[in-house]
Parts: structure tokens; C-alpha cells; sequence
């Protein structure tokens, strides 16, 4: 929804503070700047060398093939001193930031800070030129955590330059290239032309500006999306071409005709599990904590590191301000949320936020006044808090803890007779996800970072019913539970050299799942089950991003994965792009493995009210493999900004529940040992655009799709799948308050065609009858009607006593404001009048609705 | 004033969006029909029961017209005679709309013979073809059984044989009048509805009326109402059921009796 004009740069990723290098045309007029000294290479090499040839020696094969790509030290034949240090970072790291690099450059690094809250400042671009010489600037983008690297930075007198939404420009002259890491911090300033310029402090960006890879969304652009009962990071994310929502009622999208399983979402780099409440209505994260979360659609470069089979989704949480303790939250219809944040010391800095929601306490009251017969008893919380030490540089460790928890609690009591009141049985269902993640970087020789992230996750869900409590002998009739756990270390380091990026990383993750099902009779939910598993994944992995001459640029990597007990696989992946004054255009080819496999059965109609997954380790080879080829092409001018995509992926070796025979009726989750080896296809053409301008800015996109599934015999069109969708999303400031809308229109979902309903006679013991069969044609065969919707928001900022740092912000929103009659699935029933003689009977068509109008409304605030 | 303008809008979308998606009902075709005929071999008549699944049961009858042709001959499904009636056997109990229509042929309908269907519904012309199969041969009993009077209910082991092209075989009982001709009886009753492939099973035999005697049969059905019947209880792919054409579903099969088993009534006497 938020879209800039020109600030940032469309051809760089997020992720690893990619620098562009400039062509060697460019080059020559920035090369050697005066002051800088030269010196014969071989002197001081040797650590440096000998740090390379730890990486040449080192597992990845992938190596090998990168030396004629020039990424070795050989190819460094000129070496350059520093001559003095200026601003640098007070704690700069003590090794030199310009060996290995190509005469007449040096590397510049730096980390990039709002200079109130000390928060490191994503996706800010940092240019630096010759100062008062003519000649094109060298820019790179922050990552992350505010850190950018520019490896072909000239040296002599520089100007270096950075700027951010939500911030001033920032520039300074400096007689030498710094040596060691600077610090830039920015000023915030609102940006009137953007509509979410109001937010003073935020980053708001356009979503296809910071990252070739991604469709990126930040907490303003979250904010700038009319709320379905709360402000939601993944349903945000949906409007992303890439991604479908599998319905109204859940907010975790599907990615290229994959599944959810093939898309792990991530919180700080590790895992959630079922990363969502109500049944999968809400996202289980917090917004208030949120820096920006990224969908990133393929499973190449961009997600190498994750190795999934349809791509990610990363959500990077906020590291908490260090000036001072603020205050934020908000309270809505189904809950309220708090935000608490604040320096530790000098260089540390907490954010504490929790969410808990009132949905028992409410029916609870309102069941007690009688405006509602009964109670409903269900509840959900989470809580997440994140530690940040900053040890000054690029050095920082940062510890994050996640928890929410979700239950249905209720007791049926007699309620008449000579037992009035007394307890019959009692239910007590809960589940939840436990997380923590620890986040460490360092500096590496020369423009490079480490990253080390060490993480634990675990979703349990535990079922319990008694019955007959009224007699001596109650009777336990639902027993059941289980978990699923991930325990992962990973490790990347990166590397900017004047001749690319070399990235190179190891991951070991330890998942286990134990589920015991065998008392639980869930009806249409769970199956019978009993699952007791655990597999190591132990996985590396190596890219490099580097120039081919002028206008051509290549990435390709190599992943390498030792699924114990099941296969060894190689996955590699290659892209080449070539770049214009305001475009790119690109070609890629990727591949993927994982291990781990859904239990859900996608074809079942619950499954798109229930969001919630179990998943197991494949046990036996070959484990499920994607294969995609995209092509992509995007550009901007003026206020526009377009993304072209187009991709073509198979899906080998996926588990499948056999087709069911009535989608109405099939389990959600079912027994692994019951699935099909199947496969299945994805293909399709996606556009994204955006645009600003003055008070109005939109963003958009079109996906036209083809998505197959393969199991056994049969290959039909998934349920979730649309062939068509188109997203609209506009924010508007208008007199200090904000309007946004979003609208869809999708074509309809696949269904089963009824060619008849037909009535068939038989005699049984107590006479003749009629019995209905539903005639069908072929497998989601035909589709369903065509989806419309239109959501509009409204919110308005009161400032506080200071105004800028307190403000209290009213907001309302309504959902499917035409009140379209949108369907999620078709069945067809008959009639029974028994009021008519003889009894009538008549087909009907029954549609399952989606969402209807609704309206929410409650008050953020901040102090 | 922004809420009013958000009244407005919601007032002037409201209806626009209840009108841009297809009437529900648009997913079952009005004008499908359901055809059920079972030649009979044997009989110089036919009958095809047609109606109308998609609409309400006192909406009128589906307008079709139909002919049969035989080895030589054709013969039109001419003459509209009441449900009720029987309808050659067909599934009169359909709670919607329908027609029974009857055929006389210039000759009985022989077994092992292969009968085309021609005709026109709502949506368009549609054909049928099948081959009468043969009839079941029952082995036991031999030829008599012998009921005692003493109770309504009494138990039958039979056991039989019947060709490849049958598909189902059920008991059928007549109630022999004094002119020998056979009606299928409402006063005596036989279980199971369907017998057991295997080739033996137990006819329970219940009546209602004293009688002296009467007369039961197996009769074998083709692999076209078989396959229509299992979609019974639940839904699957069309199978092969001996008609085609756009919007007709049913069944156009033909069936063939065993030679009768005489059932008397043991009074004593």
C-alpha cells in the first residue's frame, strides 16, 4: 500500500546489504581518488589469503566452480592501505576494510540507525561518490539490521549520502574513505507525499522496492490495509501476486501452487509452527513488534538458506528503541495488545509485547446479562519479547522469545431436574507455540558478516474429555496430544568483494513430532493417529552474486542436504540478469528439497476454516522435490513501479491423501501412513505495480495461475487454487486522517460439477423410499462463482501532549463492504417439506459463504 | 460526515454486489432428466419412466419422446399411463416430477438380443443400447416348497446361477391368479431386495394373506442398472449405464427370469 517515488533503489535485496557494484566503465572514472596510497600486494595478504583459502578448501563443491567466476584472492592484484580513520564507528572492528579489492576501491561499511530510538533502519539506501567529482555514485542498501557493505566504494575524498522513508537525508563529506564501519543515523521526518508519512518513526516502504526477491511489507504498510479484526501481518502479504489465500477465514497465504508446509514461516529465523489463532483468522504475531515481513516466493536465491519447496516467509521483528521507554498497543473488538520497550544500559535495548484476547470474558458478561444463551470459553495469548545487545560495529546479539497459547475450555452441567447444575463432562482443549531465537553477527575479513542463529520451536496441543462425572465411574472418552519441535543452528557468512558476494552457510535442524491421537475421536478434524518421529537435516550452502561485464549480472548457488536416514540431495540454482538505466530483466532456474510433509488434506472444505497443520518427516526416499524456472522483468519511472514474473515449477515426490470422496465429509488431518507419493505442477504470469502520488498511493497486482496435483491415477486442480486474481490496495491522507481500501475480484475456486441429483427407489423393511445420489463429473472439474470483495478502512491520528512521540489513533474498518455473496465450496441437498402431501422434496444447490460484511473497529495507541 | 458518506457507500454496494455473482441454483440444471427402463424378456411391452431430479415434484413432467428398436422393428414410446401403475417395475417413487411412458412391441423381448433406444429430451436427443442378458438358473429347490400354515414368515434357501452379463439378481414373487396370469404381489413379500452374487442365499418369505400358491423367481438384471445402483449411498464418476446424451442420466438395461419355483401353503390337509 505504501508506495515512494525514487528513494530506494529496485534492483537491490535485502537480506545480506548487497552493494551495487559499478560497471567498469563507471569504474574508471572513480577509481583512484587522491590521498589514496598504493602499495604492492603480497605484504599483508597472507591472513587474508589465508582466510580465502579457508573458503576454497572448504565442503562446499560449489567453490570450485566460483574461481573462474574471479572471486579468489588471486584475483585481487592490488591491495590498498588505509590511510586514516574518521568517523568511523567507536568500537570499528580492527581489521581493514580495503584488502582484496580492485585498485582505485575500497570497501565502506557502516550500520545505518534512527538517530532517536538507535533502531538499526532497514532497507536505507548509502551512496558514496568522488566528492565534487562527476561520476556515477556506489550505493548499497542496508540489511535487516542496518548494515550495509559497499565493496567498490572509491577512495580519496568521498561524499557518502543515505537516505530512508520516514527520514531525513543525510550526507557528509569526508577527506578519506573510512576505514573502519561508520554509524549513520537518520533523523526522522515525516514525508508528506506518502500517506503513511504521519508515522514519523516508521519505514515505511513500497513492498517492491527493497528487494528483487520479495514482496516486502513493514509495519506501516500493515497499518495502511483495511483490518479484519486486527491489524494482521500475513494477510497483508496476500496481496502479493505470489500468494493466495486459501479463504477469508485464514490468513496464512499459499505460495505458487504450493502448500502451506512448503512454506515455512519464520519469526527472527526460526520456525513457527502454526504461527496463528482462531482457527487460523489471525496471524499469532503481534503487529506491534513487527520491523517487516517478506514473502519470498521462490525457492532459489532469496530463500537458499531456508531450503523449503515454496519459498518463506520471514518476519523480522523490531529490536526496541534506546532512547527511551514507550509505550504502545491497542484494543480491539476480540483483544487488546501492549507494547513495551525501552534501553537496557548504553547499548541494550527490550521490547516486550503480549496480546490476549477477551472472546470468553465477553460472552462470558454477556451470557450473564442473558443477551446470549451461552458462554463461548475460548481464549488465546501470546508473548513475545526480544533482547538486543549492541557491542558497537556490526557486532549485536539478540535474544527473541515467543509464546501464545489458544484453548477451548467448557463444563455441561444438568440443567433441570434434581441434578440442576451438577457437571456431566468437561472439555478442555489447548495448543500453542513455543519459540526462541538467538541472533549473533560479527564482522568477517573485509566487507563480510557473520551470522549465527541457534533456535528452538515447539507447537503442542494437548485434548482432554471426561464424561459422566455425575457417576462413580467417569469415563474418559477424548485422550490425546502431542507436539512438533524444530531445533535448528544456523550459521552464514557473507562476503562483499569488489567482484561480488560470496555467500556460504551451514544449518543443522532437528526436527521431531510426536502425536498420539489413539483415545481422540475429534470428529472431522483429527483422525485416529499415532506418529512418533525425528529427523536431523543437516545442510550447506554457498552463492555468489557477481557482474558479467557491463549489463549482465549472474547468482547461482549450490545447496547440499543430508536428510538422515532418507537422502543426500543436491539443489542448485542459477540466475542471470541484465541491467538497464530503470530496469531489470532476469531468468532463473532453482531447485529444492525438503523432508518434512503436511498431514492436512487440502481438498477437505474444513481445511479452509482450519489453518492448523501437523507435520512429519518423510520416512522413506525420495523426499518431495520443487523444480522452477522463472523469468522476471521490473522496472520504475516516475511514480510507477512494475514487477513482471513469470514462473513454471514441478512438485516431485509430494505425499498426498488420496482423493476424497465427498470433500464435505474427509478429515482435515489424516494419517501419514495413508498418503500417496503424487506430484503435482504450478505455472503461471504475476504483475505487481505500485504508484504515488501526491496524498494517494496504491499498489497492485495480477496473478493469472495453472496448479496441478498428481496422486495415484488421477491429476485434478486443487481446491485452493483461483486461475485468476487481481488485488487493489489505496491509501489516501486526507485532513490528518487516513482511508484505505483493498479490493480483490478472483475467479472462483474449483468444484466437483453436479451433472444430477438423482433419486433412486428401493424397498427396504419398511417399505418403498427414495434414496439421492449425487451425480458429479470430474474432480473439481468446474468452478466455483467468481470472488469480489472491497474492504475499507479508516483511521485517524489524535496527537498527544508531545505531539510526534504520543498519539492515540481511532480506527474502523468494514470487510466485503458490498456484501458479496463469495462461496469457499458448493454442495447440493434436498428439501424435505413435510408440511405437503405428499412430501416434498426438491434439489437445492448449498453454498458454503465466506466472508460476509463485518465491521471492526478499536483505538491504537502510543506514549 | 464521514460516516454518513460511509452509510452511503455501504447502502449504494450492497445491492450492486448481491447482484454480480449467478443464482445458486444455476449449479443444477432444470432441464436434466432421469431415465430408467428395464427390458423385460419375455414381454411385448416396454416402459421408461423419465423425470425431472432438478425441479419440485409438482412441477409438470419433463416432455420426452422415445423409441425402441429390436432386431428389425422399431417401436415409439407412445401411450402415457400413470406411475402409480408400476411402470414396468421402474422407480415410481421418485419424489419429483415424471411420465411413464409405454412401448407394445411387434414381438417379445428376447434375451441375449441387443435393444437400441432413441429419443429427445429437454437439452437434446440422447441414445441407449444393451444386450438383454440371460436368466439365472435356480438349482434349489427343485421345483416345490412347501410353507407351513402356522406362521407369516418362513425361511427359503435357494440356490442359483446366473450368466457373466447379469449384474444383479433379486427374488421376485407372483401371486398366481386363476387365470394363471402373474402380478407382482403386494401381500407377500421376499428379503433380501438383492441376492447374493455368490450364488445361495436365504429368501425370507413373508405374507400377509392366506393364498394358495404362488410362484418365485430370480430375476437377473444387466450390468447397466447394476452400475447405476452403486452410486447408491454415495457419489462417483458416471459409470456405464447404457444411455448417453446431454443431460439424461439414468439407466437402460434388460432383465430376464429363471424358470419359477411353485410355493404352496402346507394347511394340513
Amino acid at each position: 500500500m505504501t508506495v515512494v517515488r525514487g528513494v530506494i533503489d529496485a534492483r537491490h535485496r535485502i537480506g545480506t546489504g548487497v552493494a551495487r557494484t559499478p560497471r567498469p566503465k563507471k569504474r574508471e572514472g572513480i577509481l583512484i581518488g587522491p590521498g589514496a596510497r598504493m602499495r604492492s600486494e603480497g605484504t599483508r595478504t597472507s591472513s587474508r589469503f589465508a582466510s580465502v583459502a579457508a573458503i576454497r578448501t572448504a565442503r562446499f563443491s560449489l567453490l570450485a566452480a566460483l574461481i573462474p567466476l574471479g572471486l579468489t584472492a588471486q584475483d585481487s592484484r592490488r591491495v590498498w592501505e588505509p590511510k586514516g580513520r574518521t568517523e568511523a564507528d567507536p568500537a570499528p572492528d580492527s581489521l581493514s576494510d580495503h584488502e582484496l579489492l580492485d585498485p582505485g576501491l575500497a570497501a565502506l561499511t557502516g550500520v545505518v540507525r534512527d538517530s532517536t530510538s538507535l533502531e538499526p533502519i532497514a532497507f536505507a539506501q548509502v551512496r558514496v561518490s568522488p566528492a565534487g567529482a562527476a561520476g556515477r555514485p556506489t550505493t548499497g542498501l542496508t540489511d535487516r539490521f542496518g548494515a550495509f557493505a559497499i565493496p567498490s566504494a572509491p577512495t580519496g575524498p568521498v561524499r557518502i549520502e543515505a537516505n530512508a522513508l520516514g527520514y531525513a537525508d543525510w550526507a557528509r563529506d569526508y577527506d578519506e574513505l573510512p576505514d573502519g564501519p561508520i554509524r549513520i543515523l537518520l533523523a526522522p521526518a515525516p514525508i508528506v507525499l506518502d500517506s503513511l508519512g504521519a508515522e514519523a518513526a516508521g519505514r515505511a516502504g513500497d513492498p517492491l522496492s527493497v528487494s528483487r526477491d520479495a514482496f516486502v511489507a513493514d509495519l506501516a504498510m500493515i497499518r495502511a490495509v483495511p483490518t479484519v479484526l486486527e491489524t494482521d501481518v500475513l494477510r497483508v502479504l496476500a496481496i502479493s501476486p505470489s500468494a493466495s489465500a486459501l479463504s477469508d477465514f485464514v490468513s496464512v497465504p499459499y505460495i505458487r501452487g504450493g502448500t502451506g508446509d512448503g512454506t515455512p514461516v519464520l519469526l527472527d529465523g526460526v520456525r513457527l509452527f502454526n504461527p496463528f489463532h482462531l482457527g487460523g483468522f489471525l496471524s499469532a504475531v503481534n503487529a506491534e513488534a513487527v520491523d517487516h515481513a517478506s514473502l519470498l516466493p521462490s525457492s532459489g536465491a532469496g530463500t537458499q538458506h531456508i531450503g523449503s519447496l515454496s519459498g518463506a516467509i520471514e518476519i523480522v521483528t523490531r529490536d526496541g528503541v534506546r532512547d527511551r521507554h514507550r509505550m504502545a498497543g491497542a484494543v480491539g473488538l476480540a483483544s487488546s495488545r501492549l507494547t513495551v520497550e525501552g534501553p537496557l544500559g548504553g547499548s541494550t535495548s527490550y521490547l516486550v509485547d503480549g496480546r490476549r484476547s477477551y472472546v470468553d470474558l465477553l460472552t462470558t458478561g454477556l451470557a450473564w446479562v442473558g443477551v446470549i444463551e451461552e458462554s463461548f470459553p475460548y481464549s488465546f495469548s501470546d508473548l513475545h519479547a526480544k533482547v538486543t545487545r549492541d557491542f558497537g560495529g556490526f557486532r549485536r546479539l539478540s535474544v527473541t522469545g515467543y509464546v501464545n497459547s489458544e484453548g477451548i475450555s467448557y463444563e455441561n452441567v444438568f440443567d433441570a431436574g434434581r441434578r440442576e447444575g451438577e457437571i456431566i463432562s468437561r472439555d478442555e482443549y489447548a495448543w500453542g507455540n513455543t519459540a526462541v531465537a538467538a541472533h549473533f553477527r560479527d564482522r568477517l575479513a573485509g566487507a563480510g558478516f557473520l551470522d549465527v542463529t541457534i533456535g528452538h520451536s515447539r507447537f503442542g496441543n494437548n485434548q482432554f474429555r471426561v464424561d459422566d462425572l455425575h457417576l462413580r465411574v467417569p469415563d474418559t472418552v477424548v485422550s490425546g496430544g502431542g507436539h512438533m519441535a524444530e531445533s535448528r543452528v544456523d550459521l552464514q557468512a557473507t562476503w562483499h568483494r569488489s567482484r561480488g558476494t560470496l555467500t556460504a552457510g551451514g544449518q543443522a535442524i532437528l526436527f521431531t513430532g510426536e502425536h498420539d491421537y489413539s483415545l481422540t475421536d475429534l470428529e472431522d478434524i483429527l483422525p485416529l493417529l499415532v506418529l512418533r518421529d525425528r529427523q536431523w537435516r543437516i545442510g550447506t550452502f554457498a552463492n555468489v552474486d557477481a557482474p558479467l561485464g557491463r549489463t549482465w549480472r549472474t547468482r547461482a548457488g549450490v545447496r547440499l542436504d543430508h536428510f538422515a536416514g532418507v537422502a543426500n540431495t543436491f539443489a542448485p540454482f542459477a540466475e542471470l540478469s541484465r541491467e538497464g538505466a530503470w530496469w531489470e530483466a532476469r531468468v532463473s532456474v532453482a531447485r529444492s528439497y525438503q523432508s518434512l510433509a503436511s498431514l492436512r488434506n487440502e481438498e477437505s472444505i474444513r481445511a479452509s476454516f482450519l489453518a492448523y497443520d501437523l507435520l512429519g518427516p518423510v520416512k522413506r526416499a525420495p523426499v518431495p522435490r520443487n523444480t522452477t524456472i522463472s523469468a522476471g522483468w521490473e522496472g520504475s519511472r516516475g511514480a510507477w513501479r512494475l514487477r513482471l514474473d513469470g514462473y513454471a515449477r514441478k512438485m516431485r515426490n509430494l505425499r498426498l491423501p488420496p482423493l476424497p470422496e465427498d470433500p464435505f465429509e474427509a478429515w482435515v488431518l489424516g494419517d501419514p501412513s495413508l498418503r500417496l507419493v503424487g506430484g503435482g505442477s504450478a505455472a503461471g504470469a504475476e504483475a505487481t505495480w505500485s504508484w504515488a502520488g501526491g496524498p494517494l498511493s496504491t499498489v497492485g497486482s495480477y496473478r493469472w495461475s495453472r496448479t496441478t496435483r498428481t496422486v495415484d491415477t488421477a491429476t485434478y486442480v486443487p481446491r485452493f487454487h483461483r486461475d485468476h486474481e487481481l488485488e487493489l490496495g489505496a491509501a489516501l491522507e486526507r485532513g490528518g486522517s487516513q482511508w484505505t481500501a483493498r479490493f480483490s475480484l478472483r475467479s472462483g475456486q474449483p468444484t466437483t460439477p453436479f451433472l444430477a441429483i438423482l433419486p433412486i427407489g428401493y424397498e427396504d423393511s419398511v417399505g418403498r423410499d427414495a434414496e439421492w445420489i449425487a451425480l458429479k463429473g470430474d474432480y473439481n472439474g468446474a468452478k466455483l462463482p467468481r470472488y469480489l470483495r472491497l474492504d475499507l478502512g479508516w483511521r485517524r491520528r489524535h496527537p498527544g501532549p508531545s505531539a510526534g512521540e504520543r498519539f492515540v489513533t481511532p480506527f474502523i474498518s468494514v470487510t466485503n463492504l458490498l456484501s458479496a455473496p463469495n462461496v469457499l465450496a458448493a454442495d447440493v441437498r434436498y428439501n424435505v417439506n413435510e408440511g405437503t402431501d405428499p412430501v416434498e422434496f426438491q434439489a437445492v444447490a448449498h453454498y458454503v459463504p465466506q466472508m460476509p460484511m463485518l465491521a471492526f473497529f478499536g483505538v491504537e495507541f502510543r506514549f | 460526515m464521514r460516516a454518513r458518506g460511509l452509510v452511503v457507500l455501504i447502502a449504494m454496494g450492497t445491492p450492486g454486489g448481491c447482484s454480480y455473482v449467478a443464482s445458486p441454483e444455476s449449479l443444477l440444471d432444470p432441464d436434466v432428466i432421469s431415465i430408467a427402463i428395464v427390458l423385460a424378456a419375455g414381454e411385448s411391452q416396454a416402459h421408461l419412466l423419465a423425470g425431472s431430479p432438478h425441479l419440485g415434484r409438482f412441477d409438470p413432467p419433463p416432455k420426452v419422446t422415445a423409441g425402441l428398436i429390436g432386431p428389425g422393428w422399431r417401436a415409439e414410446f407412445t401411450q402415457e399411463t400413470d406411475p402409480k401403475d408400476g411402470c414396468g417395475g421402474g422407480p415410481t417413487d421418485w419424489p419429483i416430477p415424471k411420465v411413464c411412458l409405454k412401448a407394445v412391441l411387434p414381438e417379445p423381448i428376447r434375451e441375449q438380443v441387443a435393444y437400441k433406444l432413441v429419443g429427445k429430451g429437454p437439452k437434446g436427443s440422447f441414445t441407449g443400447e444393451t444386450v438383454v442378458p440371460s436368466a439365472p438358473l435356480i438349482l434349489e429347490p427343485r421345483d416345490t416348497v412347501w410353507l407351513p400354515d402356522s406362521t407369516n414368515v418362513a425361511r427359503i434357501p435357494i440356490r442359483y446361477r446366473a450368466p457373466p452379463e447379469v449384474g444383479t439378481m433379486r427374488p421376485e414373487v407372483f401371486r398366481t391368479d386363476g387365470n394363471g396370469t402373474g402380478t407382482e404381489s403386494g401381500w407377500i413379500r421376499v428379503l433380501p431386495r438383492t441376492l447374493n452374487p455368490e450364488g445361495h442365499d436365504t429368501a425370507v418369505w413373508e405374507y400377509t394373506l392366506r393364498l394358495q400358491w404362488a410362484s418365485l423367481h430370480v430375476l437377473g438384471i444387466g450390468q447397466h442398472y447394476t452400475h447405476f445402483w452403486k452410486l447408491r449411498g454415495g457419489s462417483g464418476l458416471w459409470p456405464k449405464t447404457g444411455i448417453s446424451g446431454k443431460g439424461v442420466y439414468g439407466y437402460f438395461d434388460g432383465s430376464a427370469r429363471s424358470r419359477p419355483i411353485r410355493i404352496l401353503l402346507d394347511n394340513g390337509g
